[in-house]
């Protein structure tokens, strides 16, 4: 796998170039901001583009919007955007236009490799990584529980990792159960949410995401 | 009992004012007591005088028929005892007519006879000092004005002798007994309102006024036998008219007014004049002091001259007065009309005996047109009252100025002009504490002013804050004046106030605006501190960790492994823990995003439902700021404190003031108490220019900031 890092921050474009290192994925370019960044993705076609949300000049989303901007002119490569606050507005933008290859996760994800790696997997091959963050917010929120109720406490759960963007195979691993139980789990609640069946995964984390977020309290 | 205390105060200080009113008004009716004394002794001098008969003037009379009969042999009796020129005594008359002998005719003869003698005889008087009144208290009692001085005696139709009221009064002039009371009645009217004229307007002495009393009723020292006291008593009231005039004329400031008052002190002078060009000097009677000619052509042509030119004066004045009547106030038309009317009366009486003397008779002058300008004479002094009295009826103006300067927006020249009844006054304002400035900024001087205008200074403490100009007028009731002055200057003195609090106000808030801008900008580079340093170096800390632990794995070190793990696990920790700080101090989203994306976040992390409503398009970026604190601080309130079950969010734009109202169905009892999160939330508000308010009871707790977007 190749990576191309995105971070104003020299000690975590370091700090991760070696996590990815040690993984034996490599790291074809860092940048410390947006600046020629499309140019490199086009040239040295990595598999995933890791970018930090906020950075120079403005330090506001400058991250987002190149994110938005490589996946409309580059396609089928994975984009995994870390940002040190979580903002279930941006992942909603990010995947405005499709979930596919698209990840939105807390900075702090970068501290646990193994999760870290998995997500990155999923964004590299296709499939999406929103930060349970998003999804405890989203699922959460007080007074939004009307439709919600009418599922079981494992079906939230596996609503959960939907969202996230795992597969029916990582919610079987997660949950220790076996696949079969977990692709029942999942149609029941795509049945129950009336939402339509799709073994995609990446629409499959729109479908949820916009679900929850168009259910006002 | 502090009340009853605060009562006492109250009187005390009440009955301190009415000591320093009362000093007037004992002042005033000291100086009354003076004239009415000098009254009642010039009364007594002349009860004093000797009895019988004054002879004042003799006319010869050749016609009287000598028909033999017995009536024309007691006709020559009379005109004998004239000859001698003694004074006939009642004795000589009841000596010679007898009842028997009065009998002998019937009344219709003895009439007949009396008017023959009398109509002849018309200047001649019988006088006498009556013995039927004792005293003198009688003669000068002001509630019977009109009981007579003097009585004349005459024949009644059943021959007894009768002491008539005073029908002629022994001198030129003919004054009836109703005459003297009417010249009483006016002395009696000037002294009063003198003293009205002294109370209300200590500003103005009544020295005019006081002259019109003494020389009306300088009239009766004619009556007494001293030729000095008689020649005051008929030069005196000579000055009745131009004391009249003077009087009627004195408010105006119409320049044929000085045309009028010269033509009166003309009048007045030749009237004067009068008496010193006829020798009256009779056996028993009093002659003028000084006079030198005796001639009855210059007597009568400066009678008519001094008629003719009182007659003027008077016209001018009611052509003043109706000049007038454009200028006064309402309330002043009263008296302004009356004068017109009494000049006007005066005027055509003094006209009528002006062409009296000139064709050379004197009786109508001296008779009832002399009564119509006497009357006139009286009804002044009323105009007079009448003029304090509408003024009086002015002052509630005056509150009405104090009301309407009161008032936010009252103007303060309209309001002036109304009080003072001068439209042209001009309030003048000083910002330098030395000139004085017009409404258009321009240096107002006195030298500058026209001659019937005044300039008022107002003071505040020693310095000048104002002035007023006003109609020079106004300067003779002060009372008015300073009431008006004191009004305007508090008006001038709250404005200046108003402007030096605004002022300070405007610093004090542009001062918070900046304390608080401060924090922010703080805030916001802490965030930005810990953003770039601490959170990175943290991240890449808890990489390195799990790096290491993943090599102690590898290398079998379960317990470094799990040591290593458990410190990633403390640097997740401290990486939240700086977050939710972070968070708190600056609002990355408001700045990214905007208010409504903003609000949404916070909404998100409620653990309260909210209901949101946010319509904020085209609020600028400082007032979104203030809006999202308020939303921020009340949800924290609801999560801390509420025990709420539902809350909602509402933001909206209206009429240029933005809404923001936080309210939930809580427990209620948050108030806005120093150094707690609310008390910084208000800073913040007022600083933006808005206003903070809470109301919490126990249906829940409403928070509402209403700030203005420019």
């Amino acid at each position: 796998m190749r990576v191309i890092l995105v971070d104003d921050s020299a000690l975590v474009r370091d700090g991760l170039a070696k996590v990815l290192a040690d993984e034996g994925i490599e790291v074809a370019a860092t940048f410390p901001d947006a600046d020629g960044v499309l140019a490199a993705v086009q040239q040295l076609e990595p598999d995933v583009l890791v970018v930090d949300i906020r950075m120079p000049p403005n330090f506001q989303t400058e991250g987002l919007e190149l994110a938005l901007e490589v996946r409309r002119e580059v396609a089928g490569i994975g984009i995994l955007v870390l940002s040190q606050h979580i903002e279930t507005r941006y992942a909603v933008e990010l995947i405005s236009e499709g979930a596919a290859g698209v990840g939105y996760l807390l900075k702090d994800r970068v501290t646990n490799i193994d999760a870290f790696l998995d997500a990155l997997n999923r964004v590299a091959s296709g499939g999406s990584a929103i930060d349970p963050t998003v999804v405890s917010m989203l699922i959460g929120r007080p007074g939004r529980l009307g439709v919600l109720d009418r599922l079981t406490d494992r079906e939230r759960e596996v609503l959960a990792l939907m969202a996230e963007g795992h597969s029916n195979a990582g919610i079987a691993d997660r949950l220790i159960v076996n696949q079969r139980t977990a692709e029942t789990h999942v149609s029941n609640i795509l049945m129950k949410l009336d939402l339509p069946p799709d073994s995609a995964v990446d629409r499959r984390v729109s479908a949820v995401v916009m679900w929850l977020r168009s259910q006002e309290a | 009992m502090g009340i009853r205390a605060g009562t006492e105060e109250r009187f005390r200080f009440s009955c301190d004012n009415r000591l320093v009113e009362s000093f007037r008004v004992r002042f005033a009716l000291a100086l009354g007591l003076v004239a009415a004394a000098a009254a009642v002794a010039g009364t007594l001098w002349i009860a004093g005088a000797p009895d019988g008969l004054a002879v004042t003037e003799l006319v010869r009379v050749e016609s009287l028929v000598d028909d033999g009969s017995p009536l024309a042999d007691h006709a020559r009796w009379i005109f004998e005892l004239l000859g001698r020129e003694r004074a006939i005594t009642e004795a000589d008359l009841s000596e010679r007519f007898t009842p028997s002998f009065v009998a002998g005719f019937t009344a219709g003869q003895l009439n007949e006879f009396l008017d023959n003698v009398f109509d002849e005889l018309r200047s001649v008087t019988f006088v006498r000092y009556d013995d039927r009144m004792p005293t003198f208290a009688r003669a000068i009692g002001v509630g019977e004005l009109g009981v007579p001085l003097l009585t004349v005696i005459a024949l009644a139709p059943d021959g007894r002798i009768e002491t008539w009221v005073l029908d002629e009064l022994p001198g030129q002039r003919r004054l009836p007994g109703w005459e003297s009371t009417l010249a009483l009645v006016a002395g009696w009217l000037f002294i009063a309102v003198s003293l009205a004229t002294w109370r209300s307007r200590p500003g103005r002495r009544p020295w005019v006024e006081l002259l019109g009393a003494a020389a009306v009723l300088s009239t009766v020292l004619i009556l007494g036998s001293s030729s000095a006291a008689y020649t005051i008593g008929r030069v005196l009231p000579a000055a009745t008219v131009a004391v009249g005039a003077w009087l009627l004329a004195r408010t105006s400031r119409h320049p044929l007014r000085l045309w009028a008052i010269g033509a009166a002190v003309t009048a007045a002078a030749a009237a004067a004049a009068a008496p010193f060009t006829r020798d009256a000097a009779l056996i028993g009677h009093p002659n003028v002091v000084g006079s030198i000619v005796d001639s009855d052509s210059a007597y009568r042509v400066l009678l008519a001259g001094s008629e003719a030119l009182s007659a003027m004066a008077m016209v001018l004045i009611a052509f003043i007065g109706v000049a007038e009547l454009r200028r006064a106030s309402r309330s002043r038309h009263a008296p302004v009309w009356f004068g017109i009317a009494v000049a006007s009366a005066w005027a055509i009486a003094a006209g009528g005996s002006a062409v009296d003397y000139s064709l050379g008779h004197g009786s109508w002058a001296g008779g009832s047109l002399g009564v119509a300008e006497l009357s006139s004479l009286a009804l002044v002094p009323v105009v007079m009252g009448l003029r304090l009295v509408t003024s009086r009826w002015d002052r509630p103006e005056l509150a009405g100025l104090v009301v309407d300067l009161g008032s936010a927006s009252g103007e303060l020249q309209p309001a002036v002009a109304a009080a003072l009844e001068d439209p042209s006054a001009q309030v003048l304002h000083s910002v330098d504490g030395e000139r004085l400035l017009d409404e258009d900024g321009q240096t107002v001087a006195e030298e500058d002013l026209a001659p019937d205008r005044s300039l008022t200074r107002i003071r505040s403490g020693e310095r000048l804050i104002g002035g007023l100009v006003h109609d020079r007028e106004h300067r003779e009731d002060p009372a008015r004046l300073t009431a008006v002055v004191a009004a305007i200057g508090l008006a001038l003195d709250v404005n200046r106030l108003n402007r030096e609090v605004m002022a300070q106000l405007g610093e004090v808030q542009a001062s918070r605006r900046r304390i608080i801008e401060a924090g922010d900008a703080a805030r916001q580079r802490v965030e930005r501190d810990l953003h770039d340093g601490a959170q990175q170096r943290l991240v890449a800390l808890g990489m390195d960790l799990q790096r290491a632990k993943r090599q102690a794995e590898a290398k079998g070190e379960e317990e470094l492994a799990e040591l290593l793990d458990s410190a990633t696990s403390d640097v997740r920790r401290a990486l939240d823990e700086i977050r939710l700080v972070s968070r708190g101090f600056h609002p990355s989203l408001l700045a990214e995003r905007g208010l409504g994306a903003a609000v949404e976040a916070l909404v998100e992390r409620s653990p309260v439902p909210v209901r949101m409503e946010v319509v904020s398009d085209g609020v600028p970026a400082a007032i979104e700021k203030t809006a999202y604190y308020v939303v921020a601080e009340g949800l924290t309130n609801v999560a801390k404190h509420a025990r709420a079950t539902a809350t909602s969010v509402r933001i909206e734009l209206e009429g240029g003031m933005l809404q923001v109202v936080v309210s939930d169905d809580g427990a209620g009892g948050t108030a806005i108490t120093p150094g707690s999160g609310l008390q910084g939330l208000e800073d913040r508000v007022v600083a933006a220019g808005g206003h903070l308010t809470v109301d919490s009871g126990p249906a829940g707790t409403t928070l509402t900031a209403v700030i203005p977007c420019e």
